[in-house]
């Protein structure tokens, strides 16, 4: 077959992924990586992301490669391209269905390599799981402890009540 | 108390990531990770104790294998996608997750009333119609005022909002200038209000609002309905405070309000960033205009009115031409009202001649051009003008010039002059609003380079015609140069019942397409 440029990328615990450039360039770290060093063979360390992570990452971009990038100068602070819509496409939904803590290596991975695309759909998902749910059930959920007092919890409710009806 | 984490797996992660983010840089590549260099950077930092649990996980039970906690700016990406009802939850789940969630909730704000029910003081009337002060605000309440008021970012009231609680704006203009509290919302960057009733108390807060605002404001849209008396003195102090603020977008709309131009100068004065001034209420004469535009380097969108007091000598529309001309490549969209002064006595029919436009040729960055005249006509127009401004303006999406006016003999553009349109203007213009000759009304023409499956173009407004064009082959000839022009129209609006002529000229139009199109949905 064709011999499309390929770039050898390296997870935090050293293993090697032969990929194609088209593929890695769905990350705009690697993309800019590979402007500023130049095509070489020197494999690209990825030092925050390890290998199951990166196999994941890899395996969404490469069935991304096609897809338009989105415009790199979009402004970050205008929400009206993100909109409020939490739907994911099929494939991306079946993609995400991963436990709780590979979701967040993800979404981690997704954010340091800047995949959008993948960052969105991380979030939509984690958006999802909260969804309907109280604060108590967000909490176990994600392990996390409530630090208010029951009077401050009470507070914030009552004050954005408003909300609830938007 | 903080203490360090064991560097088990799963902090090394984290601590990495934290690494990527501090260094601002994520291209460089990085050394490997070591946990004990970053935990004595992380105490120089001096992050809040909650921020260091985030980053590190909950490391005084480390024990137990919790799941990684998303850091602040990740979660505020995840909220960015939740419903006000889910975010009014996540505000209750922790202090770290309510920061975030109250953030999101109270950005967009369409109206006040939450932001001023934190405050007990304020109660709603018994006929439950607004609110009033009640009660000596307390520095508690206030400080419950100002934790939300910091939050928002955009405040955009309707007409419907309820009338503010007379006397609050006084209230707090005096907590905030007396206790030195810094401004009431150090993050509102857009002011978005239409005052429709109670206006002088409205403006009154407005004009609190805007002293108390920080630097932040960027965009500021009023729209005032009122009569005269009533609405011109409160909003000339509202415009008075506004020099601390560098305003990069203003409207303004007036609906029966007296304003005219040296109010509006009295605010741009101060105003040199705007990037965009829509005023179309408010006539300037060519001379203030040139002033005006003379104080406004930056400015790309304009949307005015001009009164001219001899339309048929071309000087007095070109100085005004030229001062917006020397904006030249900036100006991206300009709305140009001109009105002839009507002088008793003249007759009623005044024509501009269409080559005083020609100083706006020299604005080659437009991609909207909208000349509207007020009992006035502008023409002739030549082949020479159509591909001089096709010349010019490269960018050009959306040309409308005269639009809604019944051309007379001066004005008006020949049909036979649409083909030159085509050939010079085709590849960017999308919509194309000019009175052509023979028509009672103008054609607007919608062109798109879509492919023709999905072509959304039609020809809008050929409803009536005049006599020259009154018999079927003057209507083919006409669907003819409309198929010329844009071969794929698809769709012909016109109001039941259906003129003959329009049929007729839909007839040729469908025909012509067909023939040029030739794909299966036209042949149906």
């Amino acid at each position: 077959m064709s011999a499309a440029p390929q770039v050898t990328l390296e997870s935090s615990d050293g293993e090697k992924f032969k990929v194609d450039k088209e593929v890695a360039e769905r990350s705009v770290l690697i993309k800019n990586m590979i402007e500023d060093v130049g095509e070489s063979d020197n494999p690209i360390p990825l030092p925050n992301v390890n290998a199951s992570v990166l196999k994941k990452v890899l395996e969404y971009c490469e069935h991304h490669r096609g897809d338009p990038l989105p415009a790199a100068d979009a402004d970050p602070s205008n929400d009206d391209n993100r909109k409020r819509a939490t739907e994911i496409s099929d494939w991306d939904q079946k993609f995400i269905q991963v436990d709780q803590e590979m979701l967040f290596e993800i979404i981690l991975a997704a954010n340091y390599m800047d995949i959008k695309p993948l960052l969105d759909v991380g979030c939509k998902t984690v958006a999802n799981m909260i969804k309907g749910k109280t604060p108590e059930e967000i909490r176990k959920l994600f392990n996390i402890v409530n630090d208010f007092t029951p009077e401050e919890e009470a507070q914030i409710k009552k004050e954005n009540e408003w909300a609830e009806d938007r | 108390m903080w203490r360090p984490p064991k560097p088990n797996k799963q902090n090394v992660v984290r601590l990495n990531l934290l690494k990527g983010v501090e260094s601002g840089n994520p291209r460089s590549s990085l050394p490997p990770p070591d946990v004990d260099y970053l935990v004595t950077r992380l105490d120089r930092l001096s992050l809040e104790p909650s921020m260091l649990q985030y980053l590190l996980g909950r490391s005084d039970e480390s024990d137990i294998a919790t799941s990684p906690v998303l850091l602040p700016e990740l979660l505020s990406i995840v909220f960015s996608f939740c419903s006000s009802q889910d975010l009014s939850s996540a505000a209750r789940v922790c202090k770290t997750w309510s920061e975030l969630a109250l953030d999101c909730i109270w950005a967009d704000m369409t109206s006040l009333v939450p932001l001023y029910s934190v405050m007990p003081c304020i109660r709603r009337a018994m006929d439950g119609k607004g609110h009033y002060l009640a009660d000596v605000l307390t520095d508690k309440q206030y400080d419950r005022f100002l934790f939300y008021a910091k939050r928002v970012r955009s405040l955009v009231l309707p007409e419907t909002e309820t009338p503010i609680p007379v006397s609050l704006s006084f209230v707090l203009h005096q907590r905030c200038t007396i206790l030195r509290f810094g401004p009431l919302f150090p993050r509102l960057t857009k002011v978005e209000w239409a005052i429709d009733s109670d206006v002088e108390n409205n403006v009154a807060f407005l004009q609190t609002l805007l002293l108390l605002t920080s630097p932040s404001l960027r965009t500021l849209i009023l729209s005032l309905k009122s009569r005269p008396s009533k609405i011109c003195p409160p909003v000339l102090h509202v415009f008075a405070s506004l020099p601390n603020i560098k305003l990069k977008h203003f409207r303004l709309t007036l609906t029966n309000a007296c304003f005219v131009e040296h109010h509006l100068l009295t605010l741009i004065d101060k105003q040199k960033e705007l990037v965009e001034l829509r005023a179309p209420q408010i006539s300037f004469t060519p001379l203030s205009l040139r002033d005006t535009l003379a104080g406004l380097p930056h400015l790309r969108q304009l949307d005015i009115s001009m009164r001219i007091q001899r339309p048929d000598e071309s000087t007095e529309l070109e100085i005004a031409l030229r001062s917006i001309a020397d904006l030249g490549p900036l100006m991206e969209i300009l709305r140009l009202g001109i009105t002839p002064t009507a002088k008793a006595g003249t007759s009623t029919s005044i024509w501009i001649p269409a080559s005083s436009l020609r100083p706006l040729l020299a604005c080659n960055a437009l991609t909207k051009l909208d000349i509207v005249c007020n009992k006035a006509s502008l023409g002739p127009w030549g082949t020479q003008d159509i591909v001089d401004m096709g010349k010019s303006w490269r960018e050009m999406a959306e040309l409308s010039i005269c639009e809604g006016i019944a051309p007379d003999q001066h004005s008006g553009i020949c049909l036979s002059l649409l083909p030159t349109f085509a050939a010079n203007f085709s590849s960017t213009l999308t919509r194309l609003c000019v009175p052509f000759k023979n028509y009672q009304h103008d054609a607007v023409l919608k062109l798109s380079d879509q492919p023709p499956k999905t072509v959304l173009q039609s020809v809008r407004g050929l409803g009536t015609f005049n006599e020259p064009i009154a018999d079927p082959d003057s209507a083919k000839q006409v669907g003819r140069y409309i198929v010329a022009f844009c071969p794929m129209v698809v769709t012909v609006y016109s109001k039941p019942p259906m003129d003959p002529m329009v049929r007729e000229l839909t007839g040729a139009i469908n025909e012509m397409r067909r023939d040029i199109c030739g794909c299966e949905k036209c042949k149906r």
